[in-house]
């Protein structure tokens, strides 16, 4: 048998759930009574689904926890049957998951599962973003000065948005606090994901939809006054835009230099 | 063509557990390798735990997902970004498996078994030429764990793996542990694999755990290194004088002290073998 002929069937014996595949596999295999071709073959197919629920579970430790392990190995393994990696790199095997449990919520028992996997996914990329030096305050306030119908901000990289159906952040907390996880709140939230100004560390907060929505302009490039224009609708507008403003050069939102 | 690998000592395997550790001081430890695709990444945390390490020790990629037996086009993606990654850190060593693991464009994430054909043999060794091309220098290639072998196989797996070290210039890691368990499942003895390996393009040991799982020998790394490996591993320092060896251990992770002491063991005994 041709090499491209034997690996072609190895994947599907080992990967996919034809046993026909794995019996044609076992013929081409050395066979003893002692170690037989059939579970020879199996022992790869067993490693092959526990190494990408391993690797799911490492992105997704809280997820596991709220779930549990049964639950969570079955929504994993279902997951990585739809969306086998397509990377090199294993941790990126999670990039779809979030999209999956909510697209299949019949398979998971907890309403905010997909949410709570989105926040956790974005955590774990935000982790390992880029390295943007952030803007320094007095080159923010420069730059806030500076005509707003042209001058556009650069966020830096190490930055997510997200647009939630779930208030998730109290069962974050409760899981991370390894205390019993609170009951799922269903309320359209925006939080924003990122990375400390100095050191790694990865923190996560409540927008209001104005802020949110801010920010997505801000890291689609928009000029500074559509920016401000997210924020027509609050009760103080210039007040509003302000208060965002400040935070957001404070926890290094803006980079120094566009990209 | 001409293969030598530097000695670097005896070195563990550096894992996100014991980052802290590294961080805080300088550890007493002549080298790390790290798997290369945890670090192919564009920032964040682990790229600087790696160059604050790569100031105090010398360090060795180690991939997963080179996948240099298949039958796949080359991820030529995942080269450069090895390229990009050597480049920054400057690594003493780059190496990767022989084996396969990924198909129609996706990735398995394990270290698949290859027949040990001539036509395999012409692939692979195919490939290590480019990929060596690529990066600018030699790669060592070690050997797997493996649960099947191929009626196809015309060689056994040292003579495979030394062809190809010789005509594509590449050198040898030689895990000791995966010898043993490979031993074990295929029914060969142990030390015919080390007698007929090339022992001129050894350029790397690994000693790790394995578990027994029924009649089989299964290679998960969350062990301390098992006497039958460590009598093999002397056996191997005999042959194969002054070679960096390193512990790995990626499950039910201990202590770094643990490792260390493992390493250290390692140390004697190539000493012992030198006197």
């Amino acid at each position: 048998m041709r090499l491209a002929e034997l690996q072609a069937l190895f994947y599907e014996a080992v990967v996919g759930d034809d046993g026909t595949c794995a019996r044609a596999l076992e013929q081409r295999c050395t066979d003893s009574l002692e170690r037989p071709a059939r579970v020879r073959v199996g022992i790869y197919a067993g490693m092959y689904r526990a190494r990408l629920v391993d690797a799911l579970r490492a992105d997704f430790p809280k997820l596991a926890r709220l779930v549990g392990e049964s639950e969570f190995a079955t929504l994993a393994a279902g997951y990585a049957r739809q969306h086998p990696s397509e990377h090199y790199d294993i941790s990126r095997i999670g990039r779809r998951f979030a999209s999956f449990l909510s697209a299949h919520p019949e398979t998971n028992s907890r309403e905010d599962a997909a949410d709570l996997a989105a926040l956790e996914w974005a955590r774990a990329e935000v982790f390992v973003e880029s390295n943007d030096a952030p803007l320094e305050h007095a080159a923010w306030i420069a730059l806030l000065s500076q005509d707003p119908s042209v001058t556009r901000i650069c966020t830096v990289r190490a930055l997510r948005v997200l647009r939630l159906q779930h208030d998730v952040v109290p069962v974050f907390r409760s899981l991370d606090a390894e205390s019993a996880p609170v009951a799922p709140r269903a309320e359209p939230t925006a939080l924003v994901v990122w990375r400390a100004r100095s050191g790694h560390q990865v923190f996560h907060a409540v927008l209001t939809t104005q802020e949110a929505c801010a920010l997505e302009l801000a890291t689609l490039g928009a000029t500074l006054a559509d920016i401000c224009g997210a924020f027509a609708e609050s009760e103080d507008p210039v007040q509003a835009a302000f208060a965002a403003f400040s935070s957001w050069g404070e926890e290094g939102f803006v980079a120094s230099s566009s990209r | 063509m001409s293969f030598s690998a530097p000695y670097l000592g005896h070195g563990v395997g550096l894992r996100p557990k014991h980052y802290g550790r590294f961080l805080d001081a300088r550890q007493v430890v002549d080298w790390v390798e790290v798997i290369s695709e945890n670090f192919m990444l564009d920032g964040g945390r682990p790229l600087a735990v790696l160059d604050k390490v790569r100031r105090d020790v010398p360090v060795a990629l180690h991939g997963v997902s080179l996948s240099i037996g298949s039958v796949e086009p080359l991820d030529v993606e995942y080269v450069v970004r090895l390229r990009a990654l050597a480049a920054r850190i400057e690594p003493a060593v780059i190496s990767d498996h022989l084996c396969w693991g990924r198909h129609s464009g996706r990735y398995a994430h394990d270290l698949w078994p290859l027949p040990y054909t001539e036509e395999a043999l012409a692939h692979v060794v195919a490939r290590v030429t480019r990929v060596q091309d690529m990066l600018g220098r030699q790669i060592l290639l070690e050997n797997v764990s493996s649960y099947v072998t191929f009626h196809d196989s015309s060689m056994r797996e040292w003579e495979f793996l030394s062809e190809v070290a010789e005509r594509s210039d590449c050198g040898i890691l030689l895990d000791i542990n995966n010898v043993i368990v490979s031993a074990h499942n295929h029914g060969f003895e142990a030390r015919d694999y080390l007698s007929g390996i090339l022992a001129a393009r050894v350029g790397q040991f690994h000693l790790a755990g394995h578990s027994r799982d029924g009649a089989y020998l299964i290679d998960t790394h969350d062990q301390p290194v098992s006497e039958p490996v460590w009598g093999l591993y002397r056996e191997a320092v005999a042959r194969c004088n002054r070679t960096s060896t390193l512990i790995e251990w990626d499950d039910n992770l201990p202590e770094l002290d643990v490792l260390l002491e493992e390493s250290r063991r390692a140390a004697r005994i190539e000493q012992e073998a030198a006197q």
